[in-house]
């Protein structure tokens, strides 16, 4: 039975079960490892595993497979997970025993995987998951008469607690036990087609012949497709099999699944009984509100605007310590130092472009936040839920509701989740519109603008929002138009989610995930960013003006603005926005750093100990054309605005896109495309407002 | 400094900014570690981690 891993040589136990049943979360219990918890299906996207100690001192491979409702396929990682099981992956052995983690509160829904697994002729054990909800469902599980029903061993657990781990270890002990045997009967002429199938297929030298039988018989796609490590006559006797039994009247597929749910009902009714079964749940009365066609949506909008309207109104106090701490640090050195271009260099440089970057660390701090509190609360999953029927109508599914949610972390683990999408077609318009969900690295420059714009933080907080729609909508009206021009038509798939209940979110994840973000920002800020902007600082600083004439100007930076300017010009910028928007493509917070860079050169040095966020506001706001008028009228901000919602000024995202699509025809055509829309967006905007009298 | 004489801050602004084209240079330079998570792992999300826990 066990090669023992060619990849670790230790014993491997793999973990399996449908999505969202709390895998990942036993995962860590068991392993100790810190891995995320979503509460929405197909977290588990790439193969993870690590090492666990039982309490008999064993090491053993702990495997984390792909969340899967079925062993007959729907979707790229239920079939990795199929495939692994059977033993039919080149570079994975089959595991030497399977957990396999149940929902206690649905258990007859989760016990046809169960079966499947069984059949595959590896040792099972159940985890007997969410224990906890199934009590207070009224729902009381004989597990010893569970276990005698399916031979296997049935442990309750509840992971986020941590009971029943200790339980779960102990029966990882070895020698494993041994296989189970089924437990269903088909008729006689499935029977006697599994029988003889299994006898060819050891003659031809296939391994896990019986599981292989039973698997050929009771999935068509299974038997028609083409599968590298079964023989041709292995198959072609399967379809002869299959065609006697349907001769007889007795369709393989149709009798198997009968025979499981037979064998489900006897299990179910021997040992589980239900009280009170009639009774709701809080979770299932907080969802009637929350899962209302009308007052979901009104509670959905509640939500996001009091989130938003949280950031802006709970990030102040510390962004003015952040900025006050800066300005005293350019105030120290301003003093230090006499006046001259190191001094420019860590003052008006490094002080103020960084400083214009970690300034809005409280902001995306709090967003993170309250998107980790949502996560944890079971909230998100019910939003996934209404997101399903827009999304269905742009021809998506509520599936591609976590990649475009990750996408407003970060564009490129949304582009990676987007493999739990079964429909290539959706896989691929789902890639290709993430990129407008408005990541984390667009918020210094929308925090930075919107205050330009409108004051208040109600006020603000409602263009933060439109920021948000406009980019989501955008995305979606054009999944609809390129989902009539892309790929042939398909048949709109099946949305299958599982609602957690609700419950306390684990405020300790919570919060290491937060400050996980919070440091990579703030690397971000100190390596990448602070590299650009003492490059920005040279480039606007030398050559150096000869005296009475302006430095920018003068400057590298002032010629790159002055060449670019008849290309930015129609969208109401001048050449020192079209430079920052420039070097932005390097990375998106670099807008912030580069405006603070330049409007410090071209302004004169005695300002040093303002504060840096306003000290930019102002200066754009001050800022005149020849003639007196406003050189950033609000107009030209919000073409800004447009533009950044639009532009896909993310290098790593093509390098992705072009990974995942296997193209880079897909990687740079969504390149261009997005560059060229979001100009043509900011260009009709600026001239529309202009024709409009704005 | 006063053998820089009056430009020694532009001689020393100069360094910085050489030093630091220097790295983003050796950065570039350099032959790209495959790293299959892709995003360079400063963005915050799980991919080092999901990527370390298939490595073992």
């Amino acid at each position: 039975m066990s090669e023992f891993g060619e990849h670790t040589l230790l014993p491997k136990v793999a973990l399996v079960g449908h999505p969202n049943v709390g895998k990942t979360t036993l995962f860590n219990a068991l392993t100790g490892k810190n891995r995320k918890v979503g509460n929405y299906p197909g977290v588990t996207v790439e193969r993870s595993s690590a090492t666990l100690r039982t309490p008999h001192g064993h090491e053993l491979e702990l495997l984390d497979l792909p969340g899967a409702y079925s062993l007959s396929p729907n979707s790229p990682d239920e079939t990795v997970t199929r495939d692994v099981l059977l033993g039919d992956l080149a570079d994975e052995p089959a595991p030497d025993l399977v957990i396999c983690v149940v929902d206690a509160a649905s258990l007859e829904r989760h016990l046809y995987f169960v079966l499947q697994v069984i059949d595959t002729g590896i040792p099972v054990v159940i985890a007997l998951n969410q224990i906890d909800r199934a009590e207070n469902k009224g729902l009381r599980i004989n597990r010893q008469v569970l276990a005698d029903e399916l031979e296997v061993p049935v442990i309750a657990c509840q992971a986020p607690a941590g009971r029943g781990i200790i339980q779960l270890k102990q029966t990882l002990r070895f020698p494993f036990p041994p296989p189970t045997p089924r437990h269903w009967k088909g008729p006689g002429a499935v029977e006697k087609a599994i029988e003889k199938l299994r006898k060819k297929l050891e003659e031809a030298g296939i391994e896990r012949a019986q599981a292989h039988a039973i698997h050929l018989l009771a999935d068509t796609d299974y038997r028609i497709e083409a599968q590298s490590h079964l023989t041709p006559e292995a198959q072609v006797a399967a379809r002869e099999m299959a065609s006697e039994c349907i001769a007889k009247d007795h369709p393989p597929e149709d009798e198997i699944t009968e025979a499981r749910f037979l064998c489900i009902r006897r299990t179910i009714s021997a040992s589980v009984i239900e009280k009170g079964s009639e009774a709701e749940s809080l979770s299932d009365k907080i969802d009637r509100y929350t899962l209302h066609p009308f007052w979901g949506w009104v509670i959905f909008g509640a939500v996001m605007f009091a989130v938003f309207w949280s950031i802006f109104r709970f990030a102040a106090i510390p962004m003015d310590l952040i900025e006050k701490g800066f300005g005293a640090m350019a105030s120290g050195v301003s003093s230090l130092l006499p006046e001259g271009d190191l001094r420019d260099l860590i003052s008006k440089g490094v002080i103020e472009g960084v400083g214009s970057v970690v300034i809005f660390l409280p902001q995306i701090v709090l967003l993170f936040l309250f998107i980790g509190l949502l996560e944890g609360s079971g909230y998100m999953a019910r939003a996934a839920f209404l997101m399903d029927k827009v999304m269905s109508r742009a021809g998506l599914t509520g599936k591609s509701f976590l990649p475009l949610l990750s996408g407003f972390a970060c564009a490129i683990p949304g582009v990676m989740a987007a493999r739990t999408i079964n429909s290539a077609k959706e896989r691929l318009l789902t890639i290709l519109i993430l990129p407008w969900m408005s990541c984390s690295a667009r918020l210094p420059v929308y925090f930075l603008l919107i205050p330009l714009l409108v004051a208040g933080s109600l006020a603000q907080t409602m263009v933060m929002f439109l920021m948000y729609a406009l980019g989501t909508g955008t995305a979606l009206l054009a999944a609809w138009i390129l989902g009539k021009r892309i790929g042939r038509s398909e048949p709109t798939p099946q949305f299958l989610l599982e609602l957690p209940p609700y419950r306390l979110p684990d405020f300790g994840y919570v919060l290491r995930h937060v400050l996980g973000r919070a440091l990579s920002f703030l690397k971000k800020a100190g390596t990448v960013i602070l590299g650009i902007v003492i490059i920005l600082w040279a480039l606007s600083s030398y050559p150096k003006a000869p005296e009475g004439e302006d430095q920018l100007a003068h400057s590298v930076m002032g010629r790159i603005g002055q060449a670019i300017e008849p290309v930015v010009e129609p969208l109401g910028w001048d050449g020192r926005m079209g430079g920052a928007m420039l070097t932005s493509f390097a990375a998106r917070e670099v807008f912030n750093g580069s405006m603070a860079v330049t409007f410090a050169v071209d302004e004169d040095a005695e300002e040093d100990d303002d504060a840096v966020r306003d000290k930019i506001r102002e200066r754009i706001s001050t800022a005149k054309k020849e003639d007196g008028s406003p050189r950033y009228p609000p107009l030209t901000i919000f073409s800004l605005l447009i533009f950044y919602i639009y532009a896909l000024q993310c290098l790593p995202t093509t390098i992705v896109v072009k990974n995942e699509t296997r193209s880079w025809r897909w990687a740079l055509g969504q390149l261009a495309g997005m560059s060229a829309f979001a100009y043509v967006a900011a260009l009709a905007v600026y001239q529309g407002g202009k024709l409009m009298g704005f | 400094m006063e053998w820089l004489g009056e430009n020694w801050q532009t001689v020393a602004a100069l360094a910085v900014v050489a030093l630091t084209v220097t790295i983003f240079a050796l950065k570039l330079a350099r032959p790209t570690k495959k790293s299959g998570s892709g995003c360079g792992e400063g963005c915050g999300c799980d991919a080092k981690s999901l990527q370390e826990a298939g490595k073992k």
